[in-house]
């Protein structure tokens, strides 16, 4: 299907959604076209117990746009749900991704899953949606269930709001710590300051830093990074990037070298790397690990996925969940859609080609700990076990299952700008005019409310 | 399975336009008018983790822009970002160009172009998109 088509489909059945009187018929676009889904599950298919998948026995998941899930993967993926005798279908409604929370708590009571859609710099909507009371609380259907003990409890963690679970995490976010790396030449330890890695690389000492967060950078100064971009410092204390001194030092350096040309985005024959700014291991110019440290696990509610609360269903979306984590057929055809095989362990295409656009889909489902690997840029677990032992190497956050009330979409937009600051052709006046956008947007009031509800913690 | 998206543009002339075609191909859109006699296109494409935006012209005479917008997902954030970029130069062609290449747990979503190209008093526009 063309994405005019899907555009417009999506938008038919959105207004449908918003209109509130949409039947299962017209809210899919698999069901508007007529073809497929709707014909099958008007028919009834029949499972292995002989016990028919009625029409009301489909269950409605909403995601965002970006996301798409073909007729023929959804006609395939109820079909294994039905031979591997469940009783209950899927039905995937796309909602529009760029106003995704309005679409979703509007046509929240037509659905029985949804996804949180996918978190930006710009605005706060995914908070809003947490806070929109539209997911069912899952605490006690959690509990000693197989769901819970399939996802790692630091993911768990990411998703708590108020000391509750809402939504099933993804797995998709998993990256490994940052490390810097170094020639064997010279040497920095962990707490380097700007001047120090400034002066380590010699006159014409190159840094590879293929980042545009230079924040990033702060997590190996000793500093917690948070999901809103404010900084932990090593007393516990909260504090704006802007009010650091070390790390605007640290900005401040990297954007001298960038304008002498000595910070690179990737290596050309010749350059003198003396650092390398990676996650995970990096051999593609250095090789001495200086600093490491491990992945932080900060508190992300986009692209986690919930059971909505006026659903009448949550008993069957809680089993699709769960069957999606145990069943590796299953999320495989989900990941990866109708058309993949296996080769070498390995999604592929029909070409053979390993399949390389299926990093959203891991996101968005949050699957990846039962997959076949692929050429995405998620990194991809074959196993659960193997999903654990990666987590077990993490550290969590010190503002985890905390949503900030003054936590505003200005504030956030301006402090998405702070790590990019490295990149401006005029330094200090970006910085003066981000600061007092800071202080416009209230970043006191935030600062001051992260560090009651830390204290509070303590 | 998600499908690889295909954008048809928009694609107004100011003034004239002598012909008008939209391309769809994998993951890019491409659209194509004409200035008095000089046929124009713009085009947009989209990769795993780069995009291209281009404005073409039958020969260096035309000005040209392309404005782009590129959006890509950061796994390690749980972040939606953008970049965005413009340039503008006489024919017979300009472009812009995003990667995220190299960047740990980041790909692409979409890419959006504005095109403009003027000659002899005549403007063309256009729009186009790409999606992974």
């Amino acid at each position: 299907m063309n994405f005019i088509k899907k555009t417009f489909l999506c938008a038919l059945a959105l207004t449908t959604v918003l209109l509130g009187g949409c039947s299962r018929e017209t809210i899919s676009s698999s069901d508007i076209s007529g073809e497929n889904i709707a014909e099958s599950a008007s028919d009834g298919q029949i499972n292995d117990m002989g016990n028919p998948v009625s029409d009301e026995n489909y269950l409605k998941w909403g995601i965002p746009n970006i996301v798409l899930v073909s007729e023929d993967t959804t006609e395939k993926f109820n079909a294994l749900l039905t031979e591997k005798k469940y009783d209950f279908g899927v039905e995937f409604v796309e909602l529009d991704f760029s106003n995704y929370k309005d679409a979703l708590i509007a046509g929240a009571t037509e659905l029985d899953i949804a996804s949180t859609g996918l978190d930006n710099e710009t605005d706060i909507s995914v908070n809003e949606i947490m806070r929109s009371g539209i997911f069912e609380k899952l605490d006690e259907r959690l509990d000693g269930s197989e769901l819970y003990s399939l996802i790692p409890p630091q993911l768990w963690s990411s998703v708590t709001l108020d000391g509750s679970i809402y939504t099933v995490p993804s797995a998709g976010h998993y990256s490994e710590g940052a490390a810097l790396y170094g020639d064997g030449s010279v040497s920095l330890n962990e707490g380097f300051t700007a001047d120090e890695l400034y002066n380590a690389l010699g006159s014409d000492g190159k840094f590879l830093f293929a980042e545009t967060d230079g924040l990033v950078i702060m997590e190996l100064c000793g500093f917690e990074v948070t999901h809103e971009g404010m900084l932990i410092a090593s007393d516990g204390k909260a504090i704006s990037p802007l009010d650091c001194t070390e790390c605007v030092d640290m900005l401040r350096v990297l954007n001298k070298l960038k304008s002498e040309g000595r910070l690179v985005t990737n290596i050309s024959d010749g350059d003198n790397i003396e650092f390398v700014l990676a996650f995970g291991n990096d051999s593609t110019a250095a090789n001495v690990t200086l600093i490491s440290v491990k992945s932080r696990v900060r508190t992300i509610y986009g692209a986690s996925t919930g059971l909505l609360k006026t659903s009448e269903k949550k008993d069957e979306a809680f089993k699709l969940l769960e069957a999606l984590r145990t069943d590796g057929e299953l999320a495989n055809l989900l990941i990866y859609g109708a058309g993949y095989s296996e080769k070498d362990s390995t999604a592929v295409d029909k070409n053979g080609a390993p399949i390389e656009n299926s990093f959203l889909n891991k996101v968005v489902f949050g699957l990846n700990g039962n997959l076949l690997s692929a050429n995405d840029v998620v990194t991809t677990f074959r196993t659960t076990e193997e999903l654990f032992d990666a987590y077990n190497n993490t550290v969590g956050s010190s503002v985890s299952g905390m949503i900030f009330d003054n936590y505003t979409s200005e504030l956030k937009q301006a402090l998405s700008e702070v790590g990019k600051l490295w990149q401006s052709a005029g330094f200090e006046t970006a910085l003066s005019e981000l600061q007092q956008r800071l202080d416009e947007a209230g970043i006191q009031k935030l600062t001051d409310e992260m560090n009651k509800k830390i204290g509070e913690q303590n | 399975m998600k499908v690889l998206k295909k954008v048809v543009s928009l694609v107004s002339a100011t003034v004239l336009t002598v012909s008008l075609a939209t391309i769809n191909a994998s993951a890019a859109s491409s659209a194509t008018g004409g200035l008095d006699g000089c046929t124009v296109s713009g085009s947009s494409s989209i990769t795993k983790n780069t995009a291209v935006c281009k404005t073409t012209s039958c020969n260096s005479s035309p000005t040209l822009e392309v404005s782009a917008t590129y959006t890509y997902y950061d796994t390690k954030a749980g972040l939606v970002k953008t970049m965005t970029d413009t340039t503008g130069w006489h024919g017979p062609d300009v472009l812009v160009d995003f990667s995220v290449e190299g960047w740990s747990g980041c790909g692409s979503i979409s890419v959006k172009a504005n095109h403009k190209a003027s000659y002899n008093g005549q403007t063309w526009t256009a729009s186009t998109d790409a999606y992974y």
